[in-house]
């Protein structure tokens, strides 16, 4: 195929008025030619002159090009001249050209001819910001601006082992373009957008516990409709840090300005109450729905409401909660609508599938089938996360030597799993550990009362100290306030003043004493198995974790 | 033997700058002047900085995001660690260099103010000229930065935030989430590592918050006595082979071999002190070097120790033995009531009995109840007292007359009542013998 239009080579501005042709080769560049003499291959990553409306020309870099038919395009990013920046952004060392984000399509007949570009800054133009940059990495650069580069994933280093290959790609970052597993899920969620790009409006409310994979397969069907005529929005309520923020991120996805909140929203109710809605259709996934929920409702009232004016604006709300709806005013819920998705916990065989997924080809050799499967138990019998299930296997790939086994996957279990307070206890002095099983055993005789008199924990600590540990001195005063204080800086205990006219804060532990004298034991300390017994005459238990945070 | 004050101060600053190091103010220096410093080596944490230098420098390598937990009680070197394994990762050569920010919860829990923060930081080094001026601009700024970083395969930017819990302890949690959800995302280029001295903090995360966390605390215990010498060693032996170091480093020696040394050694290490006490010893020691007495000496060795610790019964028998005769009388009074298992006692009740004490012994000194009063007060601000009830004003001393007399107040918790009955029976508080005897009536030996 090929093309025509005005070529101009060199830096000086001059327009020799020259016709050129456009053909594309084989590996991708395009071959220009003036008047048949004239040649130059033309291909990403290249910097070029660049004709603009008002017949000057400025300089760009190539990132892509593609053929619309018979009309050669291509993307590029455009270079300022320093004089184009503001002078209140302007170093004085800065000279020639500057790097920017801009990007745009143009017709490949604009382009005019190869030119070398020196640029040793990246111009924000939306944040009015200079940032001095490698001006070797610029094509990295440009390919994260491109919408259109395919962006590849990073391979692993030569000299890195199977087992590395593994913990890179069991990344959570490395989700896969379509997720397993949730093949009905992103169907209804798909029919949904469909319909609503169609009808010009749709609310539907998706719930899920954390890691099911709601976002992720809402992202995915956003890119799955790239053939429908939408601009696909996502608002974060966590990231905001109000939720009337969620118009202002609203609004700059409809008219690409940035406001305040309460301006924003004016704008939003001016344009959805316009019999017309806005220009463009938008689909807007607001993530954590929960977090927008204020004492009158307002913002989620408005993010549903405006959906059922015909506005060309379809909603999709995401959150853990199952009854979420039902738990809001009367008026919101019925603007939220019927339509629901929930999202399940991952069973086992839905955690296997997707670690397997993860570990194609020679990965997979590298764990024990076992392994994986005990992971995957583990996982789905406990939450159904997916990302925890990831983290266990990576954690596991990290430790192993060289197939990783049903003991690398119980380690990382309970290295991830484990909470640091086992480890103040596992590693307390000689003091410390007096004084939690005086605490253990205290609490553990008075189990009606939670708090414990400074008066009572020091008799115990003396009468522990004279008859099992004669040789050790019993902590004197201020060393026992000291530890006490540290254990309530770390959180293990709290001390509380019941009455303000006491001397001493009353103590008591911020974990169950039976859960405190299982990790004792655990230890192997024979005074704490002599004082508190074997594990048959602790009450609970379950596991060597901490458990605070089951 | 004499030295000048020149070659002593040559020796001790070194010594001193070595003692008394912010592991965050010394990011921030070799940043500003671009000349490796050195971070002081810490001891008996050899397997944590494995852990930590092995994990950043894999996700420094591999350009991947991460989270880590620093979990251990305060002082125990946490920021110190990470300092050192930074400083190592930059001396390697094929390993990208970190972008550090600092966050604290102290300052920087709200997100909104996290976020400028950050990005301030980051313009600081990239040299930028504007900052943004809205939450959602600082935000746009700090995922571009991430952006750019996972495109030119740079090392991630590494986030600190110290004081972990204060983060969490957010209603929103927004700056917790902003970050970690990075994490996870394609484009996200960042390690997050909290610092933290609290054992609970993963409760206190939101579950979406957890969620993407992963999980690796890296925990502090204590350090032995052996880890604890070699570190004093470190700080004080200094490099040069001047007479002067030389003798110091000899002195240093005789200290270490006193049996004293080792008794308050061994004690800390029961009690379980954090390092930063020893450094902070050590720093006193130092500090106390005259230039006639340049050298360490067990005395002031154990001088060092007390001034460290002043809790510690003998300087609250020390302090309440230096008091005025009036406040004296107070606490006394006071004492007295302990004594008798009374609990609800004030300034009031102390006159009276003080006032009952002169009636039957003449030789016993008259108080004016002004004199009380502001006795009452410099004890209260001395925290000798605790007031037994909450009042507005933080100042005792702006306490009405009327509040003064009758709040009730105990005797602080911070000294052991049977060590100042011992010190009473010793005569170590140099009171009247007529007071002594008043408040030793009836006690069991």
């Amino acid at each position: 195929m090929s093309a025509g239009g005005v070529a101009f080579w060199g830096r000086d501005g001059r327009l020799p008025g020259e016709t050129f042709q456009v053909a594309a080769a084989e590996n991708g560049d395009w071959l220009v030619q003036k008047n048949g003499s004239y040649e130059a291959w033309i291909g990403v990553g290249d910097t070029v002159g660049v004709e603009v409306e008002d017949g000057s020309w400025a300089a760009a870099e190539v990132t892509n090009l593609w053929w619309e038919g018979s009309e050669a395009r291509c993307e590029v990013r455009w270079f300022y001249t320093v004089a184009e920046v503001p002078r209140q952004c302007r170093p004085p060392e800065a000279k020639g050209f500057v790097e920017t984000d801009v990007m745009d399509e143009i017709p490949f007949e604009a382009v005019m001819g190869k030119i070398d570009v020196e640029a040793d800054y990246l111009y924000k133009v939306g944040q009015r910001t200079l940032i001095a940059v490698d001006a070797r990495l610029r094509r990295k650069r440009c390919e994260a601006l491109s919408k259109k580069h395919v962006h590849q994933q990073q391979q692993p280093d030569e000299g890195a082992t199977l087992l590395d290959a593994c913990v890179a790609a069991l990344q959570l970052r490395r989700a896969p373009r379509q997720l397993k597993r949730r093949e009905r899920e992103r169907a209804q969620i798909e029919a949904f957008v469909r319909e609503s790009v169609k009808a010009g409006s749709g609310r539907i409310y998706i719930s899920g516990m954390p890691g099911t994979g709601k976002t992720a397969t809402v992202r995915e069907v956003a890119q799955r409709c790239e053939d429908l005529d939408f601009d696909f929005v996502e608002i974060n309520a966590m990231r905001l840090p109000r939720p009337a923020h969620a118009y202002t991120l609203l609004w700059q996805a409809v008219s690409g300005e940035v406001v305040a909140a309460e301006a924003a929203a004016r704008a939003l109710e001016k344009t959805y109450s316009r019999s017309c809605g806005a220009e463009r259709m938008v689909v807007a996934l607001v993530d954590e729905l929960d977090w927008l929920v204020t004492k009158d409702q307002s913002v989620l009232y408005n993010l549903f409401d405006w959906p059922t004016r015909n506005a060309r604006l379809a909603v999709i709300g995401v959150a853990n909660t199952m009854d979420l709806p039902e738990r809001l005013d009367a008026k919101v819920r019925s603007r939220l609508g019927c339509r629901r998705a929930c999202f399940q916990p991952y069973t086992r065989e839905d955690v296997l599938a997707i670690l397997e997924d993860r570990l194609r080809g020679d990965l997979i050799t590298c764990f024990e089938p076992k392994a994986l499967d005990m992971a995957a138990r583990k996982v789905s019998a406990y939450s159904g996360d997916v990302r925890r299930a990831l983290q266990i296997c990576a954690t596991a790939a990290e430790y192993a030597t060289d197939v990783v086994t049903i003991a690398d996957i119980n380690k990382a279990y309970k290295l991830l799993s484990d909470s640091p307070a086992l480890n103040a206890v596992k590693h307390a002095s000689d003091m410390e550990r007096f004084i939690l099983l005086a605490l253990c055993v205290q609490l553990k005789r008075n189990s009606d009362d939670e708090h414990l008199a400074f008066s009572s924990l020091k008799d115990k600590l003396v009468a522990i100290v004279s008859h099992h540990a004669a040789d050790k001195l019993v902590p004197p005063h201020t060393h026992l306030l000291a530890i006490l204080n540290r254990f309530s800086d770390a959180r293990l205990i709290t001390l509380t003043f019941l009455h303000p006219n006491h001397r001493f804060p009353h103590i008591s532990l911020n974990t169950h004493p039976d859960i405190l004298a299982e990790n004792l034991v655990s230890t192997g300390d024979p005074l704490a198995r002599t004082l508190l017994g074997g594990p048959a005459n602790l009450r609970g238990g379950g596991g060597g974790g901490g458990g605070v945070f089951r | 033997m004499c030295w000048t004050r020149r070659e002593i101060m040559e020796v001790q600053m070194p010594i001193k700058e070595r003692l008394v190091v912010s592991p965050v103010k010394l990011w921030r220096k070799r940043r500003r002047e671009s000349e490796s410093s050195s971070v002081p080596a810490l001891f008996g944490y050899e397997a944590q900085e494995r852990e930590v230098y092995n994990r950043l420098k894999r996700a420094a390598v591999a350009g991947e995001s991460t989270s880590l937990i620093l979990c251990g009680y305060s002082g125990c070197g946490k920021h110190l660690l990470l300092a050192r394994v930074l400083e190592r990762l930059e001396r390697e050569k094929e390993v990208p260099d970190y972008d550090v920010v600092h966050l604290s919860g102290e300052a920087h829990a709200d997100a909104s103010v996290a976020l400028r923060e950050v990005v301030r930081q980051i313009a600081a080094r990239t040299e930028s000229h504007r900052l943004a001026s809205r939450y959602v601009d600082d935000l746009k700024v700090l995922v571009d930065e991430l952006h750019r970083r996972r495109a030119e395969e740079s090392a991630p930017l590494l986030v600190v935030l110290s004081r972990l819990e204060l983060f969490a302890s957010e209603h929103r949690q927004t700056l917790l989430y902003v970050l970690l959800d990075a994490i996870q995302s394609k484009e996200g280029c960042v390690v997050v590592v909290g610092i933290t001295s609290d054992r609970h903090v993963l409760e206190l995360f939101e579950k979406r918050v957890r969620s993407r966390l992963h999980n690796v605390h890296v925990s502090f215990g204590h350090v032995d006595a052996r880890a604890v010498l070699s570190f004093l060693d470190d700080r004080l032996l200094a490099s040069e082979e001047t007479p002067y170091a030389v003798a110091l480093a000899e002195s240093w020696t005789r200290v270490k071999a006193s049996p004293e040394f080792a008794r308050e050694l061994e004690d800390a290490i029961a009690v379980g002190m954090p390092v930063a006490w020893h450094a902070k010893v050590a720093t006193l020691a130092v500090a106390a070097l005259a230039p006639r007495a340049p050298l360490l000496t067990v005395e002031g060795w154990l001088r060092a120790v007390n001034d460290n610790s002043p809790n510690r019964s003998a300087n609250w028998i020390k302090a309440i033995a230096a008091l005025k005769p009036a406040r004296l009388a107070l606490v006394l009074a006071y004492l007295r009531f302990e004594r008798d298992d009374k609990t609800d006692y004030n300034l009031d009740l102390a006159a009276k009995e003080l006032a009952k004490l002169r009636q039957l012994n003449a030789s016993a000194v008259c108080f004016h109840d002004d004199v009380l009063l502001k006795a009452q007060a410099a004890l209260i601000s001395m925290t000798v007292l605790k007031l037994g009830k909450k009042t507005a004003r933080a100042d005792a001393r702006a306490l009405e007359p009327a509040t003064l007399r009758y709040a009730p107040v105990r005797l602080t918790g911070a000294v052991s009542l049977e060590d100042l009955f011992t010190a009473l029976r010793q005569g170590a508080l140099d009171c009247p013998t007529v007071l002594r005897q008043w408040v030793l009536q009836d006690v069991v030996a």
